[in-house]
């Protein structure tokens, strides 16, 4: 069945082999993302929301970690099915990543040029040493460096975290990926770095339609970025969303511990909300709803019935017994 | 109220060595440039800023874990730049931190117990007494005691920040330093921790320094709180006010960086303007207002002095010119910022 979306993921479970035996990390996602679309997956460490956008990339080593089930389309290609050769082509041309540690994504004994050139050149090996040098320093203008040529010749210690991370990026968004997966891309930054590098995220992609899978813990980052939003825990999507409707009415009472805890800065301060515990532990996870041990609102059935994920409105669903 | 810590025109330039194995050049990085504050007797003092701003060595150096080059530092009436090593010993009793990464701040080939139990072994206190003051340290942070025999990496992020603050208390000191503390957690145990630092400082009367980039978590958690920016201070006051009403060009441009959940338009003019947030030493050479190369507001003396701390009202201080009665009568117009160097 072909659809119009850049990406379609149905029912993915990925788990891990430990010594103490399989972990199942994700449970049954099904997403799908199209030209124009930033997605955000938000959820806390444990969620699954990394599991999930690498195991698209196919970035999991395997072992320890197993693909379970589920189906990674990307317009004809089944990803799943590929050889590693073939996905790194794919990971190359059509997939773009960036990290949250910038500094890791950069090779600490070349300058900058050197591996912008380098992977340009790899891209596209028709391009002569000239010419990527020049499209290197576009790139780095494009992504706010307007002395391009300084930065081509520096080496990534001589540069901030932030620095490095818009050069991650120029250099992915340089190979005209046809999605971008970024991970956490601001978590390790100051708030202003942080506002400058979403932004860049975002006009590249109202601009030039890139869909982007973000993955954050911050609903602030979502509430900036998101056209939609995927709310992940215990491994497990518990609610689906166009932003608007996430933030004005959320269903799923995680969701709305989350937006109770980011205060409002036109309020006077006071109390906020939390929620009491910790997250579920993945290698023994509760018998009923992943939330119930944390949720104010659990009632007997919770604690013994997995709710399954419904849908509840046009591009909305929830897992939750109580909505 | 009574202040616990007295800061007086503190100062910290590191020499950063730079350049190839041959071409040796010395750069001076003045981290912290002649900053004086009070920390009152049982207040949490905020102090946010981005990295770089010299938050993190200001609270240092009231522990001495950085050695300030110049100013003084009393703590209780006593000159701390002046203790001898024993007397700078027996202070750790009163003064203690807690750091961002509680993993990393932990000893992860001791137990809990053990590191808990560390500080008062160090202090000569019996075996039996300091493992009878783990058990009620750990209950107080709450934590289940009888988990005490386990290592570090079997707790959760949040767990061990809970027995980092255990460690910390445990010589019963009267200031916390702490850098950082919820950075590195999820946001729902962000808030455990806040709350149980929060009820902590009731509790046992402490003084707290909070260090953060997070000017959200700042603003509910802080009494008052200290704006810095390239090593200075450029705005004091209580918390709330100067999170709603910013007086300095700098703090106004970085609340406007925080995201919130309003969809209106509000943070993204903020993040236009947000290059040189960052911090990157501006291009000119004299004496200058650090933030002058962004403020959009500035007037031509900005350019040539730097402005000093002065009181602005309601216990607020701000370092700006546009404050200054002497100056603000200056027309000022909306400037574009200067673009600066990418610099290392």
């Amino acid at each position: 069945m072909p659809s119009a979306a850049t990406l379609d993921v149905r029912d993915l479970r990925m788990g891990f082999s430990t010594p103490a035996g399989l972990i199942v990390a994700v449970e049954d996602v099904t997403l799908s993302i199209s030209k124009g679309e930033v997605l955000a997956i938000i959820g806390e460490s444990g969620s699954g929301k990394t599991v999930t956008a690498m195991a698209i990339a196919r970035l999991l080593p395997v072992p320890p970690a197993r693909y379970l089930e589920g189906s990674v389309r990307m317009g004809e290609a089944q990803l799943l099915a590929l050889s590693e050769r073939e996905m790194e082509e794919v990971r190359g041309r059509r997939i773009g990543t960036i990290f949250q540690n910038p500094r890791a994504s950069l090779d600490p004994s070349f300058t900058i040029g050197a591996q912008l050139v380098e992977t340009l050149r790899r891209h596209d090996p028709a391009l002569s040493r000239t010419a990527a040098r020049a499209a290197s320093a576009q790139a780095l203008r494009e992504v706010g460096f307007p002395d391009a040529e300084r930065v081509l010749a520096s080496y990534p210690h001589q540069l901030s975290g932030g620095m490095c991370q818009r050069i991650a990026l120029a250099m992915t968004l340089a190979c005209k990926p046809e999605l971008l997966i970024a991970d956490e891309p601001t978590t390790a930054l100051d708030v202003g770095v942080q506002a400058r590098i979403l932004m860049l995220l975002k006009r590249r992609s109202q601009a030039t339609g890139l869909p982007v899978i973000l993955i954050t813990h911050d609903i602030g980052v979502v509430a900036a970025m998101a056209t939609r939003v995927l709310v992940m825990y215990g491994g497990q999507l518990q609610e689906e969303a166009p932003v608007e409707d996430l933030l004005e009415r959320p269903l799923h009472p995680y969701t709305r511990a989350l937006i109770a805890a980011i205060p409002d800065p036109d309020a006077p301060r006071g109390e906020r909300l939390f929620i009491e515990g910790e997250p579920p532990n993945l290698a023994d996870p509760p018998p009923g709803c992943r939330f119930a041990p944390r949720c104010p609102l659990a009632e007997a059935q919770c604690y013994k019935v997995q709710p399954a994920l419904r849908a509840v409105g046009p591009g909305r669903s929830v897992r939750c017994h109580l909505v | 109220m009574e202040n616990l810590i007295e800061i007086r025109n503190l100062s910290k330039t590191f020499r950063i060595r730079r350049g190839g194995f041959f071409t040796r050049e010395t750069v001076l990085n003045h981290a912290v440039r002649d900053i004086s504050v009070d920390i009152r007797k049982g207040e949490i003092l905020g102090c946010v800023g981005g990295s770089g701003s010299g938050k993190s060595t200001l609270g240092r150096m009231i522990l001495r874990l950085i050695e300030a080059d110049g100013g003084s530092i009393t703590h209780g009436g006593r000159d701390l730049r002046r203790l001898s090593a024993e007397e700078l010993r027996q202070h750790r009793r009163r003064a203690q931190i807690v750091f961002q990464d509680p993993l990393q701040s932990l000893n992860p080939r001791r137990t809990v117990a053990e590191n808990v139990a560390r500080p008062m072994l160090n202090f000569g206190m019996a075996p039996s007494a300091a493992a009878r003051r783990v058990d009620e340290l750990l209950e107080m942070v709450g934590l289940d005691p009888r988990q005490a025999h386990r290592y570090p990496h079997e707790f959760s992020g949040g767990q061990c920040q809970r027995i980092a603050i255990a460690r910390a208390l445990a010589l019963e000191p009267e200031f916390l330093f702490l850098d950082e503390p919820v950075s590195a957690l999820d946001v729902s145990i962000q808030a455990q921790i806040l709350n149980l630092l929060q009820r902590l400082q009731k509790e046992l009367g402490l003084t707290y320094l909070f260090v953060s980039h997070d000017l959200k978590i700042v603003r509910e958690f802080c009494d008052r709180t200290m704006v810095m920016y390239r090593g200075k201070l450029l705005e004091s006051g209580g918390s709330d006010q100067v999170y709603r009403a910013p007086l300095h060009p700098f703090t106004q441009d970085f609340l406007g960086t925080v995201l919130h959940l309003r969809r209106d338009g509000r943070w993204e003019r903020a993040a236009e303007r947000a290059e040189d947030l960052e911090g990157a030493p501006p291009p000119i050479a004299s004496e200058h207002c650090p933030y002058v190369t962004n403020c959009t507001h500035r007037l031509d003396r900005c350019m040539t002095a730097d402005p000093a701390l002065l009181p602005a009202g309601d216990e607020r201080a701000v370092a700006c010119f546009l404050h200054d009665p002497r100056f603000a009568a200056q027309p000022q117009e909306n400037r574009k910022p200067i673009p600066t160097g990418v610099s290392a």
